[in-house]
C-alpha cells in the first residue's frame, strides 16, 4: 500500500489536534479546579470576615470602652466649654522663626520629664 | 435474405446471458435504473454527512469563539457585598447592629460510632453545658441521626473536629447575632431559631431582611444610643426607680436617633430576661405623662389667639369640680400669666387655659398632632393612645395638664419636635432618611406660635422647674412632668413617673430628648422629690452635653446678647397685675 503524502499530512494534523485538545481539556480541568479553590477560599474568607465585622462590633461596644476609659485612661465628657471657633483661639505673636527664637530651651532630660507614658522601653538586652 | 446478424450469433447461448459491460456498458432497462438509485442515495448520504459535518463545525466556532464559558457549572463568586440569607442591620453610621454568621450544627450517625461511651466523655469535655448522659444516650441509640447541639460557634466547631471521632457531622445553619447586646434590644428586637423575626426592626422589616443583600440603615445612631442608655441607667439606680425609656428625635426629619426602653435583655438569649422586660416604653407603653402635656395647651392657646404671652389665669385658689380638686404643685396662689403658667407648670392655669379653648378645639388640635390615634413607626410594638370616651369639660381641664389621656413617648416626641421646630409634623422613623430626599410634614400650627413655645420652654429650664436640665452652651428648653401612676380607679400619689422633654439648642431646635423615670424613689440629695425636674431633667442635662459635639453642635454663649434677645420673654413684674381677676 502506497501512503500518499496528503494521508500523511492530515494523519498527522489529526494527531496533532488531538493531543492539543486533550492538553486544553486537562487544562480547563485544572483551572476550574483552581477556580473552586479560589471560590472556597473567597467565600471562607467573606465568612471570617463577617465574624471580624461582628466581634469589631462586640469589641468596640460604647459601654465597654467605657469601662476600659475608666479603668486605663480615665477621660471625661466633652463639655461645650472645651470647643470653640478658631477664630475665636487668639493668635500667637510673631511667625514660627519667632517662636523658636523667643523660645526658652528645654533642659530637662526626658527621663525627668513626669507624667504617664504609653510604654517603657527597656534598654537592656538580656540574653 | 440478407439478415444483419449480430456478433456472437451463438444459438446455444442462453437467452438471458449478456456480456458484461466493460467501460460504460450501453445500459438501459432495469440495470440503468438501480445504478442511478445508489447514485443518488450517495449523493444524499454524503450531502447529509457534509451536513453534520458543518453543523458540528459551526457549534465548535461558536462555542470554542464566542460563547466560552457559557454552560459551565463552575463559575466564580460574584463580587461585591458578602451575602447572607438575612440582611445586617446597621445603624446611621454603618456600626453593625444586626448580623447572620454560619453557624454549623453538630449531629452524629450512632450507627458508626466506634465508642459511644468515649466519644460522650470526650465531646462533653469540649462542650461543657452538653451532658454526658444525655450525649450517651444518644450516641448509643439505634437511629442514624440524631442532633447534638445547634448553632455552635467556630471555635467549638474546631475543637470537637480536633476530637477526630468518627460519626460525628456538621450541617452548615445560620445564626443572628447581635453584637451590641442590651443596647439595642428594643429597637433591632430579636429573630428566632428559624431566623424569623419575633420583635423589634427584625419582625416589623422581616420581608425585607429576607429579601435583600444590602444591610439595613436605621436612622440610629450608636453613640447617642449608648450615652442616653447610660444617663437613664444612672438615674434608675440613684432613685431605685422600676424603669426608665427614653428617645432622641431629630426635630426637623423625624429620624429616631437613640430609643431606650429599660429594664432591657439581651437579643443574643431573650429568653434569659423575664418576660416583662420586652415591653418596649416608649413605643407600646402609653402613660399619663403630666405636665409635658402643657405644651401641647399652652400652643393650642395661642394658636388659637384664646390668650397670648401676656395674657393670663387666676391661679389663686383650687379649682372645685365634681368631685375632684385642681391644685398646683408648686402653688404661686395668685394670678399668673401664660410664661407664668409655663414655667411654675401650674395646673389651674393649664386647666383654665384649656377650659377657655374649649374641648372640640382641644380634640380637634391633639388630633393635628398625631397624639389621639396609634403612630405609623416602622416598629410592630405600637399602641393606640387612651382617651377619654366621652370629652366633659373635666377632661378638657385634666387633659390641659395631661391627665386622662395616656399616649406613648414616641407621640410625645413627635409632637413637641411640631410644635418647635416651626410647626411642621414629621412622621416618627428610625430609617435613616436619604440626604437628598426630604421628609414631608404637615403644617400643624403656625410658625410665630412655634417660635413663643421656644421661648417658654427656654423660661422653664432658665427659671423654672427644669433648672437640672440645664446644659452650658447648648441652650436646653423643656418642660418637666411628674404623674401619678393610675393605680385601680385612682392615682397612687406614691408611685410616680417623672420625665422631662427638652429640645436643643432652642434658639434653632434640632433634636429633641426625653427621659422617663418610672417609680422613682425621692433621696437626701433631691431632697425626697421624686419629681421630674429632680429626677429627669439631670438625666437630659447630661445627655444634651455628652452627645451634642457627636451629632455636629457648636456650643453658644447664652449670655451673648442676639441670644439673649431671641429667646426674650417679658414677665409681669411684681408690681403687675398681681391678683388681678381674670
Amino acid at each position: 500500500m502506497i501512503l500518499r503524502p496528503a494521508i500523511i499530512v492530515w494523519f498527522l494534523l489529526v494527531v496533532a489536534v488531538g493531543y492539543a485538545m486533550f492538553q486544553v481539556k486537562y487544562e480547563v480541568m485544572q483551572q476550574e479546579e483552581t477556580l473552586v479553590r479560589l471560590n472556597k477560599q473567597i467565600a471562607d474568607g467573606r465568612d471570617q470576615i463577617r465574624v471580624l465585622d461582628a466581634e469589631w462590633s462586640y469589641l468596640t461596644q460604647p459601654s465597654r470602652l467605657d469601662r476600659l476609659n475608666t479603668r486605663f485612661l480615665g477621660l471625661g465628657a466633652i463639655t461645650g466649654a472645651q470647643i470653640t471657633d478658631l477664630p475665636v483661639i487668639p493668635e500667637r505673636a510673631g511667625t514660627p522663626a519667632a517662636l523658636v527664637s523667643n523660645a526658652t530651651p528645654v533642659s530637662v532630660p526626658t527621663a525627668q520629664i513626669a507624667g504617664p507614658r504609653l510604654a517603657t522601653v527597656s534598654t537592656r538586652i538580656t540574653p | 435474405m440478407s439478415k444483419t446478424v449480430p456478433r456472437d450469433e451463438n444459438p446455444c447461448r442462453p437467452r438471458h446471458f449478456r456480456p458484461g459491460p466493460c467501460g460504460p456498458a450501453p445500459q438501459e432497462g432495469p440495470a440503468k435504473h438501480s445504478l442511478e438509485m445508489s447514485h443518488t442515495r450517495l449523493i444524499i448520504t454524503g450531502a447529509l454527512l457534509g451536513l453534520a459535518f458543518l453543523v458540528i463545525g459551526a457549534r465548535l466556532v461558536e462555542v470554542a469563539g464566542f460563547k466560552a464559558g457559557d454552560g459551565r457549572q463552575v463559575r466564580a463568586v460574584p463580587v461585591g457585598r458578602i451575602e447572607a440569607s438575612r440582611a445586617d442591620i446597621v445603624d446611621r453610621n454603618g456600626a453593625l447592629l444586626a448580623t447572620t454568621l454560619a453557624a454549623p450544627s453538630l449531629y452524629a450517625n450512632p450507627k458508626q460510632m466506634l465508642d459511644p461511651r468515649d466519644a460522650a466523655h470526650k465531646l462533653v469535655g469540649v462542650l461543657p453545658d452538653l451532658s454526658e448522659g444525655e450525649v450517651y444516650a444518644k450516641l448509643a441509640s439505634d437511629k442514624s441521626f440524631v442532633w447534638l447541639k445547634r448553632q455552635l460557634t467556630p471555635r467549638q466547631m474546631a475543637a470537637v473536629n480536633r476530637l477526630g471521632i468518627p460519626g460525628f457531622e456538621f450541617q452548615d445553619e445560620e445564626k443572628r447575632i447581635y453584637p451590641q447586646g442590651n443596647a439595642f434590644a428594643h429597637v433591632v428586637g430579636f429573630a428566632g431559631i428559624d431566623n424569623k423575626g419575633q420583635a423589634g426592626i427584625e419582625r416589623g422589616f422581616d420581608d425585607v431582611l429576607r429579601g435583600r443583600k444590602q444591610p439595613l440603615e436605621l436612622a440610629v445612631d450608636l453613640r447617642v444610643q449608648a450615652i442616653l442608655r447610660d444617663e437613664i441607667v444612672k438615674q434608675m439606680t440613684q432613685f431605685r426607680a422600676a424603669g426608665g425609656s427614653g428617645i432622641i428625635m431629630n426635630v426637623n426629619t423625624g429620624e429616631v436617633l437613640a430609643l431606650v426602653s429599660l429594664p432591657d435583655f439581651d437579643p443574643n438569649d431573650p429568653g434569659a430576661s423575664p418576660a416583662g422586660n420586652l415591653f418596649n416604653r416608649v413605643t407600646l407603653g402609653t402613660y399619663e405623662i403630666g405636665s409635658v402635656f402643657k405644651i401641647f395647651t399652652t400652643a393650642m392657646a395661642l394658636d388659637a389667639h384664646v390668650t397670648s404671652m401676656t395674657g393670663g389665669y387666676d391661679a389663686s385658689h383650687p379649682i372645685q369640680i365634681d368631685r375632684f380638686t385642681i391644685h398646683d404643685d408648686h402653688a404661686q396662689n395668685r394670678w399668673l400669666s401664660v410664661p407664668e403658667i409655663f414655667m411654675y407648670s401650674s395646673n389651674i392655669g393649664a386647666a383654665k387655659m384649656a377650659l377657655d379653648v374649649g374641648g372640640d378645639r382641644q380634640r380637634e388640635f391633639l388630633g393635628r398632632l398625631g397624639l389621639l390615634k396609634a403612630p405609623s413607626f416602622e416598629l410592630p410594638e405600637i399602641a393606640a393612645p387612651l382617651l377619654p370616651s366621652v370629652w366633659r369639660p373635666i377632661n378638657t381641664m385634666t387633659i390641659g395638664f395631661g391627665h386622662g389621656i395616656s399616649v406613648s413617648p414616641l407621640q410625645i416626641a413627635s409632637a413637641v419636635g411640631a410644635v418647635v421646630n416651626g410647626g411642621r409634623l414629621y412622621r416618627a422613623t428610625l430609617l435613616k432618611s436619604p440626604k437628598d430626599q426630604p421628609a414631608t410634614a404637615t403644617q400643624v400650627l403656625s410658625a410665630g406660635t412655634s417660635v413663643e413655645l421656644r421661648k417658654l420652654l427656654r423660661l422653664v429650664v432658665e427659671k423654672g422647674t427644669g433648672k437640672m436640665a440645664e446644659a452650658p452652651g447648648y441652650l436646653v428648653g423643656g418642660k418637666t412632668g411628674t404623674a401619678e401612676k393610675v393605680s385601680g380607679k385612682g392615682y397612687n400619689t406614691k408611685s410616680l413617673i417623672s420625665s422631662f422633654a427638652g429640645v436643643f439648642p432652642i434658639n434653632d431646635p434640632r433634636f429633641f430628648v426625653m427621659i422617663s423615670i418610672d417609680e422613682p424613689h425621692g433621696d437626701k440629695a433631691s431632697f425626697g422629690y421624686a419629681t421630674g425636674g429632680w429626677v429627669a431633667a439631670p438625666g437630659v442635662s447630661r445627655t444634651v452635653s455628652r452627645m451634642a459635639s457627636l451629632v455636629g453642635i457648636q456650643p453658644v454663649d447664652e449670655n451673648s446678647p442676639e441670644i439673649r434677645r431671641s429667646l426674650l420673654v417679658t414677665l409681669p413684674g411684681p408690681a403687675g397685675r398681681k391678683l388681678a381677676s381674670n
